[in-house]
């Protein structure tokens, strides 16, 4: 099945700097190496596997808040972008999006299922401040520390209550009606926090790429 | 109602719907262009803050994911490679592992599930590239069974259901998303599980109706189809939908039901077409909660 446009993809990716020096660009090479693990090429998995299991199990750790429960989650998420990954399609968003979104989702469902609904609502207080995981563990490359740096930059420039929204659904598994009910508001507003931090989010980091 | 579907793109993207509205967003993203824009516009954003927390990970990880991946069959690209020539052994190992793919393979030849229309291009398939073909099978990846042919006889026998009748497989797709999204969310909508995959069922005394979704379900024979069955209090059984997964086990039916009145939900597999009574003892069931 070796098509000509995977060959293309193949020299492109020998092209690109070895992944240790990690690329300024990964996302080519991983869409690349998502594709050739669809085809059930476990070398190109492993591959992938090193450019952003450190990604995906901070996620994991960043909601779940729980080292074992963080693998187990970050081990779940691996094995379905390998068990889904003829599913990704490069021209409706990039690979380590298309791996985070399945991370966060295991991680989300993960939180709620072991937190009861109404003990969740209850316990998180509605000033919950957007805090970041410990320095220790955070892997120590220019490239992180740059998008840390951004990410806390952008999530400053929010107001107060977008920033609550989001920390609640993003990082605490709350649905967009227990975050609303948490703050004391319309669901519409809670989804338009939600929208409108997102957009200025996405704005700001748009041109530093 | 159908506002109301476009403004969910921000709390889908956050993974901040119920599973049931989830399930419903994510059909109607399918037929929703504007919703497809607008999740992948504002996924930028939540990229940036998936990818800020990157801490090593713990060694076990790399052996344990190694170890899981190495007896983990993959699921087939949307548009099942049917007609994959057999020099492509992996493929086909991972395929029909996934049990899905194997048992459309023969279905998909006579084309005998309208969900299987997917498989109609089979025939072009086989001379384009996989990833074309993911490509052209994407939007397809929320393929509803039964649209139209197969459902003229339960339509008649339930009355309302909202499929079927002389619109496109499309709009009729559209439409039964927004009906599940409707039923997804009432104010009055209770959730339980369906036996059939990782299914839901939900029900709605204000809309009127249940909603059946779910995805990882295998694809019956060729010839046969699942059959909603509505179980009334008064012991009589009402012919619902009919319906056939799509590609990955995913699928969808709606039916206009009067809801104080159901006793339980129940799926058959039928010859394809629907039966106007069972002809097998259900393999699921789901009661009703109790009148308050
Ligand atoms: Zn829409």
């Amino acid at each position: 099945m070796t098509t000509d446009e995977e060959e293309g993809m193949e020299r492109h990716l020998r092209a690109v700097p070895a992944a240790a020096q990690a690329p300024a660009d990964p996302a080519v090479a991983m869409a690349a190496l998502l594709e050739r693990t669809a085809l059930g090429d476990t070398a190109a998995y492993e591959e992938l596997y090193g450019l952003v299991a450190g990604a995906v199990f901070g996620l994991a750790l960043r909601i779940v808040r729980d080292r074992d429960m963080a693998e187990d989650v970050a081990q779940e998420a691996l094995v379905e972008v390998w068990r889904r990954a003829a599913r990704f399609d490069r021209e409706s968003g990039t690979a380590r999006s298309w791996i985070l979104t399945i991370a966060h989702r295991r991680a989300v469902d993960r939180v709620r299922s072991e937190q009861a609904h109404t003990t969740r609502v209850q316990a998180q207080a509605p000033t919950v401040e957007v805090d970041h995981a410990g320095p220790e563990d955070v892997i120590d490359d220019m490239h992180s520390e740059w998008q840390a740096a951004r990410v806390r930059a952008g999530l400053a420039t929010l107001t107060d209550r977008q920033r609550e929204a989001l920390d609640l659904c993003f990082y605490k598994g709350f649905t967009h009606r227990e975050a609303a009910k948490a703050l004391g508001i319309p669901l519409g507003t809670a989804k338009a926090r939600i929208r409108d931090g997102l957009i200025k989010l996405r704005d700001g980091w748009g041109g530093e790429r | 109602m159908s506002e109301e579907l476009h403004t969910l793109a921000a709390p889908y993207v956050v993974d901040a719907l119920e599973p049931a509205e989830r399930d419903a967003f994510e059909a109607h993203l399918a037929t929703c262009a504007d919703c497809r824009e607008e999740v992948a516009s504002l996924a930028l954003a939540t990229e940036e803050l998936a990818a800020s927390h990157a801490v090593t990970p713990p060694p076990s990880l790399r052996a344990a994911v190694m170890a899981e991946v190495s007896r983990t069959p993959q699921l087939p690209p949307v548009v099942e490679p049917v007609a994959e020539p057999a020099a492509e052994p992996a493929a086909d190992a991972g395929a029909t592992a996934d049990a899905v793919a194997g048992r459309t393979a023969g279905a998909s030849v006579s084309s005998a599930a309208p969900a299987a229309s997917v498989d109609v291009v089979d025939g072009d398939a086989a001379s384009v590239t996989p990833l074309a073909r993911r490509r052209a099978g994407r939007s397809r990846r929320w393929w509803i069974a039964a649209p139209v042919a197969a459902v003229s006889l339960a339509v008649l026998v339930v009355g309302g259901v909202m499929i079927a009748d002389a619109r496109s497989d499309r709009a009729a797709q559209q439409a039964l998303e927004a009906d599940a999204l409707e039923v997804a969310g009432a104010s009055d909508m209770e959730a339980m599980a369906m036996d059939l995959g990782t299914g839901r069922l939900m029900v709605s005394a204000e809309t009127g109706s249940v909603a059946l979704l779910g995805s990882s379900a295998p694809v019956p024979d060729e010839g046969r189809e699942y059959q909603v069955w509505l179980v009334m209090r008064d012991g009589t059984v009402v012919a619902g939908p009919t319906f056939t997964p799509g590609a990955d086990g995913d699928y969808l039916a709606v039916s206009d039901a009067d809801v104080a009145q159901v006793a339980a939900v129940a799926l058959t597999e039928e010859p394809e077409g629907g039966s106007e009574a069972p002809t097998m003892e259900p393999f699921a069931v789901t009661e009703m909660p109790a009148e308050a």
